[in-house]
């Protein structure tokens, strides 16, 4: 048989699993492993000069042995095929991605903790990224940001008042934690996986951990792609589909730390979500439209670029220091800590309006 | 998504000339490749790869910011080129189709 042959017939047996991978999927397992034997034949068929060839019929065998869940039988031929072909660059760096991928797979299925299938995994590139390598302010600032929206899609799947000041309570972090977990270095990527905790809670658990891990992957989604009429109708509550909103903007570049943060349900997600400066705007525009004040009469809008010094929400006001003037902004009481706390002594815009008394009231407020 | 792909490889075809051939495997799922006719049987060294996103809601910009990150997406860490980039929108039945090119 020929590249031609063996290929297609690998094809054929992966559309197969592909099939019956939700339904049966110790079937689609059995066939992931023929089309991966068959996938092998054919890389042994290929012409070495047809050099693009090679290096796609490569990825594609490992990546179905990992697909099969033979992660001996994958590593093995990533590293025979790495240390042996004259590979193209894609090439290598898909295979060392699966490499990467199928590690922290199998450190996962060892890890006592239960945790929901999968991870979704997040990376950063551009701007001052590295492969494998990002500043640590900014991994921290996204990493908290993330489990803010978290910990606010478990409260809000638990019909729970909006909460406004303070922490998620303990008993909605028990629920489920998120957990990090290396991920293959494409840019810099990190894996966050769900663990079911959701033992001995106070109060009736409403939905699943994987029903929190997919909601929670929607409302990204939704205030990502279509903020107007998609995140509307999955929270229709006004307060959380605004914190939804400003706690998702924040996850976006702002300036030249990266160019975009990418989100994959899993590791087979080929729609991801990825937030970017255009994206940034587009959740802006919605939050300037829907959830800011509107001017009155006589009132003229200012942004106020500095760093945020002071900040008292039961008092109502902030303090931001701008070019070493210290000007105070009112009515900031509605605004949650989950989206103020990360800006504090960090550079912001602040939106206002200016009474004609010099009175400075609260529109919006990012990172600078 | 398979929706998508459907829908994208035949608007591919009316209206590039250019059919779908091969299917390979990646870490993320699979890639599809297309050629003109005649091309793709027995290697990959002249097909198109077919890069394909959808949006169930959105308006005309919408999809066209997608398209947009698409082609960055395409063009970015990955140098698997030539590719296209396909997109569609089917709130607003759009279907965007673009030669993504090596920076």
């Amino acid at each position: 048989m020929s590249w031609a042959e063996f290929h297609q017939e690998s094809e054929r047996l992966a559309a197969q699993a592909q099939g019956l991978a939700l339904t049966e999927p110790d079937s689609a397992q059995k066939l992931y492993v023929e089309a991966a034997k068959a996938e092998a034949s054919a890389l042994m068929d290929v012409d070495i000069f047809k050099v693009r060839t090679l290096g796609i019929t490569a990825v594609s065998a490992v990546a179905l042995w990992f697909k099969a869940r033979e992660f001996a039988e994958a590593q093995r031929l990533a590293h025979r095929i790495l240390g042996e072909a004259d590979l193209p660059v894609f090439a290598r760096e898909q295979l060392q991605v699966l490499l990467q991928t199928i590690w922290s797979e199998e450190v996962r299925q060892k890890a006592d903790a239960k945790f929901t299938e999968g991870a979704f995994l997040v990376s950063v590139e551009g701007g001052q990224i590295l492969t494998g390598g990002a500043p640590l302010d900014l991994v921290v600032s996204k990493v908290e940001l993330l489990q803010s929206i978290f910990f606010r899609t478990v409260e809000f799947l638990q019909h729970m008042p909006h909460r406004k000041r303070g922490k998620a309570s303990f008993d909605v972090q028990k629920i489920c934690r998120p957990w990090l977990f290396q991920a293959a270095p494409g840019s810099y990527q990190f894996a966050v996986a769900i663990e079911d905790v959701g033992q001995g809670n106070l109060f009736e658990q409403v939905a699943t951990a994987e029903e929190i891990k997919g909601t929670f992957v929607s409302l990204l989604h939704d205030a990502t792609e279509d903020p107007n009429k998609s995140l509307a109708e999955r929270v229709p509550d006004k307060e959380y589909r605004g914190t939804f909103l400003k706690l998702t903007r924040a996850l976006a570049p702002t300036g030249n730390d990266f160019s975009v943060m990418t989100i994959r349900r899993d590791a087979l997600d080929r729609n991801p979500i990825m937030l970017d400066a255009s994206s940034r705007k587009v959740m802006a525009d919605v939050i300037r439209k829907d959830f800011t004040k509107p001017r009155a009469s006589g009132e003229t809008e200012d942004t106020l670029n500095g760093t945020l010094r002071a900040v008292h929400l039961d008092q109502d006001w902030l303090e931001i220091s701008v070019d070493g003037d210290h000007k105070k902004v009112y009515g900031v009481g509605e605004t949650v800590d989950d989206e103020i706390g990360p800006l504090m002594n960090r550079p912001v815009a602040v939106r206002v309006l200016v009474q004609p008394s010099g009175r400075m009231t609260f529109v919006d407020i990012e990172a600078g | 998504m398979m929706g998508a792909y459907g829908c994208v490889i035949a608007a591919v075809e009316l209206t590039q000339g250019i059919y779908t051939v091969r299917r390979a495997e990646t870490e993320t799922g699979a890639d599809y490749y297309v050629a003109p006719p005649g091309m793709g049987i027995e290697d990959l060294e002249g097909c198109f790869r077919l890069e394909v996103s959808g949006m169930s809601k959105g308006n005309n910009k919408a999809v066209e910011h997608l398209l947009f990150s698409k082609m960055e997406q395409t063009k970015r860490g990955n140098s698997n080129l030539p590719a296209i980039a396909g997109v569609i929108g089917f709130e607003v039945l759009r279907i965007l189709i673009e030669y993504v090119e090596e920076k």
